[in-house]
């Protein structure tokens, strides 16, 4: 299997974003809109998967903006921090899928089963997939040097059987015996066989299940990029409509500071009209009503005012959270791209090993359906030897016959076993 | 000067004063405090009181009775010995001593007793706290009583809110 | 209105309520105009919450037209003047300050009648010495 790398991370030297000259930006309001300009360069890196970028936040006069500078440093280091990681892991995962998939290759093809799964350096998500197929190799190590035993003691047994059969119908009750013995050493092989089948069985469908998993993961992977997608969209929406609204605030705020100007100083005109007239006794008397009446109006505006400059004050704060939101809002949008797109490339690395597991599977469970089908017909053979030589009981004719038979079986065996190498 | 209502007034001339003496007697600072009777020209509740800016300690502040503005003196914070407390129910006795006219305050009032003359003796001789303005102190049925002099404590309180050299004439 | 009456401006100064003849009172102003040592702030009135208002005080004697410092200006009132009484001489002889005239009952309670110009005068030569 060839090993892919889905990014390539090379140590590149960290260059500094440098103040863009005549960069087009919405909100432009001098050395601010610079500054934000210089850290928007940068972010608009990140969104490209190029996280080399940084700002120089010592440079940032503004400190709302030096602040955001840093957070974007801080991120844009995070996120390369997290890059490395993912894709450490999937090496990691990767080379242990490798190793799993090549001793099973040894296996099934040279019929090696001198190598072992190492289950130490691999990611915890295949642990399962490792001890199965180590399982398998086991059962089957087993199963061979059992079978390759039999097979001796079959060949040694066949040998007895064929001199006791040429020579004394006596022994054939001491064959009758051995072979009986032999059989049941058959069974248990034929157990241990069925074990095997079962064993690859399962790991084929473990790698099926995982397999399965891993799709649906690779859906939901897409659906979650499609929403971020769609967030860092509507963000930047959302902060037109702020900095519109913004404008129109600090707008009516200023001619609400006009207002209160006025009726401040309707205020005190009428207030020392009320003076004049007071001293002017009853001469100033209807003076003295309408300087009243005046300051009541005055109040009033200045009441309204003041709620006006209450309703500015709740605005701009509204307006400040949700510009702070939309900020994180978009922040976040685009690291969840990233991260989706590293899970994405993750997951089809992986896909694509339990493919091949799964595969691989298939064919140790194919194979051992043939040990099976191998075994059994041993054991099918057996038990005609069985039968023959219970015939050959009866006569010493047959019994030769059946010796005979039983020695072509027994190379049989040997040739079947020899596929295997244990050591 | 108006006299107080149950005051016994000697027949004319040559007859030698009263053998017994009338006293206006409060309950103050824990103990029964007296003062001649004749200064005594009402006893009435205390309304509320309008705390004056620049005001000493014992003069809490003045209140309206009848249409007239008293002004309230607390001998209590006069001595330094705590102050009296000031409630609706709380009594002040109005007095007038030469020019002042001033409003009592106590914790309750007794009303008038009378103290034979010879059964009073002279003060005690510490001159400190409300001593320094006893003229003397006799006994009656209902326990011990001091006499205070309360012309020479009302001038005293006086002189003492303005020291020489500040504030008005 | 039949009889005498007083005229009067009523003023705040931190929590209570004082009046003063309008007479006294050349001007109402606010605060920000008028150089600081112009400005009386603290007096035996108390001292403001807020520099809200400035009364503008006549000075018979000195050519110098102090501003008193208020928390509001209240407005003018018209008084019967068997509602203006003196303070009791007790009271007169025993306080520190000079400011306080006479009292003025207006709808129950008693409002303290001050004389502006010995109120910044007092404070002018606490000042000075």
């Amino acid at each position: 299997m060839s090993t892919r790398d889905p990014f390539d991370l090379q140590q590149k030297p960290k260059t500094r974003a440098a103040a863009p000259r005549g960069a087009a930006t919405k909100k432009r309001n001098g050395a601010i809109g610079a500054e934000a300009a210089r850290i928007a360069v940068v972010l608009r890196g990140i969104a490209e998967g190029n996280y080399d970028g940084r700002v120089d936040a010592e440079t940032i006069e503004d400190p709302g903006l030096r602040a955001i500078a840093e957070a974007v440093n801080g991120a844009a280091s995070a996120t390369e921090a997290d890059l490395r990681q993912a894709h450490q892991r999937v090496q990691i995962v990767t080379a242990g899928v490798d190793e799993a998939i090549e001793a099973m290759i040894r296996l099934v093809i040279q019929g090696d089963l001198s190598g072992s799964a190492r289950p130490g350096s691999t990611d915890a998500a295949l642990t399962p997939l490792i001890a199965g197929i180590g399982q398998v190799m086991e059962t089957l190590k087993k199963f061979v040097t059992e079978t390759r035993e039999a097979a001796l003691q079959l060949s040694t047994r066949s040998a007895e059987v064929l001199a006791a059969a040429t020579q004394n119908e006596s022994s054939t009750s001491a064959q009758a015996s051995a072979i009986h013995e032999t059989t049941a050493t058959m069974e248990e092989l034929k157990g241990a066989s069925h074990q095997i089948a079962e064993n690859a069985q399962m790991v084929a469908a473990i790698a099926e299940q995982t397999l399965s998993g891993a799709k649906q993961g690779e859906g939901a992977i897409k659906a979650f990029m499609g929403s971020m997608e769609k967030v860092r969209h509507n963000a930047v929406e959302v902060d037109d409509a702020i900095a519109k609204l913004s404008k129109r605030v600090e707008r009516i705020g200023t001619v609400v500071e006009v207002i209160d100007e006025i009726a401040d100083r309707s205020d005190l005109l009428a207030l020392n009209a009320a003076l004049e007239g007071a001293k002017a006794g009853e001469a100033g008397r209807g003076f003295s009503i309408v300087a009243a009446e005046m300051r009541r109006l005055a109040e009033n505006v200045l009441e309204s005012t003041k709620e006006i400059k209450n309703l500015i004050t709740e605005i701009r704060e509204a307006t400040h959270a949700a510009k702070e939101a939309s900020d994180g809002n978009k922040r976040e949008a685009s690291e969840g791209e990233k991260l989706g797109g590293n899970a994405m490339a993750s997951v089809s690395g992986i896909l694509s090993g339990i493919q091949e597991t799964s595969d691989a599977a298939r064919v140790i469970h194919l194979a051992t359906q043939q040990q099976r089908t191998a075994t059994e017909q041993v054991v099918q053979s057996m038990s005609e030897i069985e039968e023959v030589t219970r015939q050959a009981q009866a006569g010493s004719k047959q019994a030769t016959g059946a010796a005979a038979e039983l020695t072509k079986l027994a190379e049989r065996l040997a040739e079947l076993v020899k596929r295997f190498k244990v050591e | 000067m108006p006299e107080p209502k149950e005051a016994q007034q000697p027949e004319s001339g040559a007859q030698p004063p009263a053998p017994e003496a009338w006293f206006f007697c409060l309950r103050l600072l824990g103990g029964r405090y007296a003062f001649e009777a004749p200064l005594v020209t009402e006893v009435v509740r205390l309304g509320p009181l309008t705390r004056l800016p620049a005001a000493p300690s014992f003069l809490p502040g003045v209140f309206t009775h009848r249409g007239e503005v008293l002004p309230v003196l607390d001998i209590a914070q006069l001595v330094g010995q705590g102050a009296v407390a000031l409630r609706p129910s709380t009594r002040a006795a109005i007095v007038h001593c030469g020019p002042w006219k001033v409003a009592v305050v106590s914790d309750s009032v007794e009303g008038l007793v009378a103290i034979p003359r010879r059964q009073l003796e002279p003060p005690p001789a510490e001159s400190s706290g409300v001593a320094e303005f006893l003229s003397a102190v006799a006994r009656d049925k209902a326990g011990a009583v001091a006499v205070l002099d309360l012309p020479r404590l009302v001038e005293t309180a006086r002189a003492r809110a303005v020291p020489a050299g500040s504030g008005p004439a | 209105m039949t009889g005498p009456t007083s005229e009067l401006v009523l003023f705040q100064v931190g929590a209570r309520t004082f009046a003063a003849v309008v007479h006294d009172a050349v001007r109402i102003g606010s605060v920000r105009d008028v150089p600081a040592d112009e400005l009386v702030l603290e007096t035996a009135l108390g001292a403001p919450s807020a520099r809200a208002r400035g009364i503008v005080v006549a000075s018979h004697d000195d050519a110098v037209e102090r501003t008193l410092v208020v928390d509001q200006v209240l407005g003018t009132r018209s008084v019967p003047e068997e509602h203006v009484h003196p303070l009791p001489a007790f009271a007169a002889v025993c306080l520190t300050s000079g400011a306080v005239t006479g009292f003025v009952l207006l709808e129950g309670d008693p409002l303290l009648l001050v004389d502006l110009p010995t109120l910044v005068r007092e404070r002018a030569t606490e000042a000075i010495a």
